[in-house]
């Protein structure tokens, strides 16, 4: 068994010989890694092979392997070079066919032959156009991979704001507000002592009113400083009176002259604000004179207002070695102090160029568009300091930051935040509304109940068909046959009683000869009622009629015979009654009555006792004589005396539903009203 | 698809009827002997349903479905009523009192209920509909006839005055008399459909 050392892998840790197949050196353990790397290709593990884009792009530009070569031919020296490495091959190791075809290749000059080389032209000029080709692809990948890259991390730049916005990260706004507050190893003057609003002096949520008290508390400190540093200037004030307008007469050059020194490009805006950068205009300086003309007079000396403000500006500008360079980086300190320096003493503000209009005007839109402006930018004058007759440059810039701050503040808020939907108004559901109209009702019915019954006045009008209905009983003699058919349920048994009793009393006291059927199973025991408040004997005798009217058809069409005509209900004919009262809460049944039977016996006269709700239908029937007459209603049944019926109750039932009526009425117009007012303000 | 059989019982039905309607008194006979047969028959459907009532109700309290002592407290009723009945007879006074003392307040509060439930509708008609000629006419009818209602015009006792209220209270009159024509002509017409085989129990 023979091993061929030429296939054997070299270990790279201890040099000896390995099996090809070995994945590790049975001499030292380690592992052959060569057996599975492929060349160009990195062996970092894979948390490296993860590396950011920017890197593998840098890796591939740098590779030396993707480089295009500078000299696509190969070079002369490099060419020798090979030739002397196979020169550099002893003679006598070179195979007999090799150094034969040298040979022949010294003697001819054209060995390969004029098609082959042709042939081998024109592959390396296409692989020269495949070469830029796909150098082309390459690069545009590349290109490709670049803008990716960029927009990755561009990306990435802009979610840093909301990074920052973590409660141990202070943003970038808000380092600029607090450079604006001198803290307490800055200050140079005592301390102003106000009551500190917030636990860690900074409010955790910017409002209108944390702002404004911060502008209130640089005001108060920076006039301390003022006072402080300049007790000349506050006892020239008391001799000297401000001019009307400090700002406009203001010179420009001693400022220009002081302020430019400690800084030639003094300014605290973000180089992303520069289009913020203009001049504060006349009119944003309005307030500022109102104050001035108010509070000046008796401080401010008259003489030398210029030189005051600028000293002013010059401590407030003075470089303080920590303050200063925070507030190098504060916006709209420039504003002022370009305003003093840009404009010469010969043209005051009121001479404006064109430009000067537009952007004007630009920033007066921009300050209406800032709804915070108007209630933070005219402090109290109980919080204004008392000696605040200079008003100090910096206060412009304070007024001026701080609706930046707010208006960018109140911008930071809405995008950190999950923003608040605006709650949908509810609308009222009414029912506080509807369980007073209800309380409201049981109230009124029961006090009325409480006070007790009244009986319908002697004197009220009866409605046609019941003074009908009166005719008729009255024209009834003795021994004159009635049929009564209660036809009602005990619902209505209340409303019909009290219209039926005092009829069948007025029946009976006329020795009417009265029968009694009903077609509802309850009128066995609702005929008791009526029967007792009608003053009738208890065993008058009510007999239950299945079917209704239907079953009546056939007295009607096939009446039976009865030898005495007394017999009544039990002879079943109908033939023998002069009348038929229907005390009914149905007016189908008394239809149905006066449709189905009321043809067979044209002798016999129907009236009826029922409610006023089913009274309508039986207008016509008593219009065209089929009825002659009813009773329906609480007036109507006022034909005797009624101790069961509460007429003021009634009559307080009507009266609240009128006004309920009338409630839904005007609810309904000033919710129309409403409405329509609200249409009008959209 | 209509079962043939249901359909001739029902038109000769109508037709026999008719036609002892116009011929009285040869055909009273007829006509008083079908009466009878719908009146039993419907007693009959009326145990039916009874039976079906209180089988429902027993299948409530045996499965104990939500609500099923409401089920409990009507079977009692039924069986405390039909018990009695049986016992005293439906002419028994005491049992007549008892079961209207009973019945009517109860019957009586619920058609107090309605009232509420209609004023509140009243009041909701306009909310809910807005203003069209049907709310606006309802209003304003409403509003007149609760004040005719009140008694306090009537009592004026003024001549002119009570004739306009005597000819406002005659205007429902043309509308129960247009609804009463309606009827009758719908009865008519589904009179005609049972009889032609169009309308009935023959479907399906």
């Amino acid at each position: 068994m023979t091993e061929d050392h030429s296939e054997l892998n070299l270990c790279p840790n201890c040099g000896k010989e390995n099996l090809p197949m070995a994945t590790r050196c049975v001499h030292c353990g380690s592992e052959i890694e060569s057996l599975f790397t492929i060349f160009g290709q990195s062996q970092a593990p894979d948390e490296e092979a993860e590396d950011s884009l920017p890197d593998i792009i840098e890796e591939i530009r740098n590779d030396p392997s993707l480089q295009i070569p500078a000299e696509p031919e190969p070079s002369q020296e490099v060419q020798q070079e090979d030739q002397t490495d196979e020169a550099a091959l002893p003679a006598d190791q070179l195979p007999d066919w090799l150094a034969k075809v040298r040979e022949r290749a010294q003697v001819e000059e054209d060995a390969i032959g004029d098609l082959v080389s042709g042939t081998i032209a024109m592959d390396a000029a296409r692989s020269e156009e495949g070469s830029a080709g796909v150098e082309g692809e390459f690069n545009a990948w590349i290109n490709r991979i670049r803008e990716k890259t960029q927009q990755d991390a561009s990306a990435r730049v802009r979610q840093i704001p909301s990074e920052l916005e973590e409660p141990d990260q202070v943003p970038e706004w808000l380092q600029r507000i607090r450079a604006l507050r001198p803290r307490p190893e800055e200050e140079i003057t005592h301390e102003v002592k106000t009551p500190a609003p917030y636990a860690d002096d900074l409010p955790l949520e910017w409002t209108d009113e944390a702002l404004q008290e911060l502008r209130r508390k640089a005001l108060a400190e920076d006039h301390e400083l003022e006072t402080e540093i300049h007790p000349s200037a506050s006892l020239d004030d008391q001799e000297q009176e401000l001019p009307a307008e400090p700002e406009a007469e203001l010179p420009g050059e001693p400022v220009q002259d002081e302020v430019e020194t400690p800084e030639e490009d003094f300014h605290n805006i973000p180089n992303d604000e520069e289009e913020y950068h203009v001049p504060v205009p006349d009119e944003d300086l309005g307030h500022l004179k109102e104050v001035d003309q108010e509070t000046v007079p008796e401080q401010i000396p008259e003489q030398e207002p210029e030189i005051v403000e600028t000293e002013a500006l010059e401590l407030w500008l003075e470089p303080n070695p920590e303050e200063s360079a925070e507030d190098l980086a504060q916006p709209e300190t420039q504003p002022t102090a370009e305003f003093g320096a840009e404009e010469p003493p010969a043209e005051p503000e009121t001479k404006e160029t064109p430009e000067q209009d537009e952007v004007q005007e630009a920033i007066l839109e921009e300050e209406s568009e800032l709804p915070i402006r108007e209630p933070a930018e005219e402090p109290d004058e109980s919080d204004q300091p008392g000696d605040s007759a200079a008003v100090p440059p910096n206060l412009l810039l304070l007024r001026d930051q701080q609706d930046r701050a707010s208006l960018l503040a109140s911008l930071i808020e809405q995008e950190g935040r999950v923003t608040a939907h605006k709650k949908p108004t509810r609308k009222p559901s009414g029912r506080a509304g509807r369980l007073v109209v209800a309380l409201m009702l049981l109230v009124g019915l029961i006090i009325s109940i409480l006070i007790g019954p009244v009986s319908i006045p002697a004197d009220t009008s009866k409605s046609l068909p019941a003074m009908a209905l009166s005719e008729q009983i009255q024209s009834l003699t003795k021994d004159d046959k009635v049929l009564i058919v209660l036809d009602y349920q005990a619902a209505t048994s209340r409303e019909l009683e009290a219209l039926a009793a005092p009829v069948l009393a007025q029946l009976h006291a006329q020795d009417a000869q009265l029968a009694f059927v009903t077609s509802q199973p309850s009128g066995l025991f609702l005929a008791q009622s009526l029967l007792e408040q009608a003053g009738l004997p208890e065993n008058t005798q009510v007999e239950y009629l299945p079917g209704s009217y239907l079953n009546l058809i056939g007295w009607a069409v096939t009446p039976a015979i009865s030898a005495t005509g007394d017999d009544l209900v039990t002879v079943k004919n109908l033939g023998y009654f002069k009348l038929v009262l229907m005390v009914s809460d149905s007016s189908d049944n008394i239809r149905g009555w006066l449709e189905q039977i009321a043809p067979w016996i044209s002798s016999l006269k129907f009236a009826a006792v029922t409610t006023q709700m089913e009274a309508t239908v039986l207008l016509p029937y008593f219009d065209s004589g089929q009825l002659v007459g009813y009773a329906a209603g609480s007036a109507d049944g006022n034909i005797g005396s009624q101790t069961s019926f509460n007429y003021r109750a009634y009559r307080v039932g009507l009266l609240l539903m009128l006004v309920m009526l009338l409630l839904g009425m005007i609810s309904k117009g000033e919710e129309d009203a409403i409405r329509k007012e609200e249409e009008g303000a959209e | 698809m209509k079962r043939p059989l249901p359909l001739i019982v029902g038109i000769l039905s109508g037709l026999v009827v008719l036609a002892a309607m116009f011929f009285i008194p040869q055909g009273g006979g007829i006509l008083t002997m079908v009466l009878n047969w719908v009146i039993i028959v419907a007693a009959a459907a009326l145990l039916v349903a009874i039976a079906s009532m209180v089988i429902t109700h027993l299948r409530f309290i045996a499965s104990g479905k939500k609500g099923f002592l409401l089920s409990l407290v009507l079977v009692i009723s039924f069986l405390a009523t039909l018990v009695f009945g049986l016992l005293r007879g439906v002419d028994d006074p005491v049992f007549l009192k008892w079961v209207g003392a009973i019945i009517r307040p109860i019957e009586t509060a619920l058609l107090g209920l309605v009232a509420l439930v209609m004023m509140s509708a009243a009041m909701k008609i306009f909310r809910e509909r807005g203003w069209s000629a049907l709310t606006v006419s309802f209003g304003v009818s409403a509003i007149v006839f609760l004040i005719l209602g009140l008694g306090f015009l009537q009592n004026l006792n003024i001549p002119e005055l009570n004739e306009v209220i005597r000819v406002v209270e005659a205007l429902p009159m043309i509308g129960a008399r247009g609804l009463l024509i309606g009827i009758g002509i719908g009865l008519l017409m589904m009179a005609f459909r049972v009889l032609f085989g169009m309308e009935g129990s023959g479907n399906d």
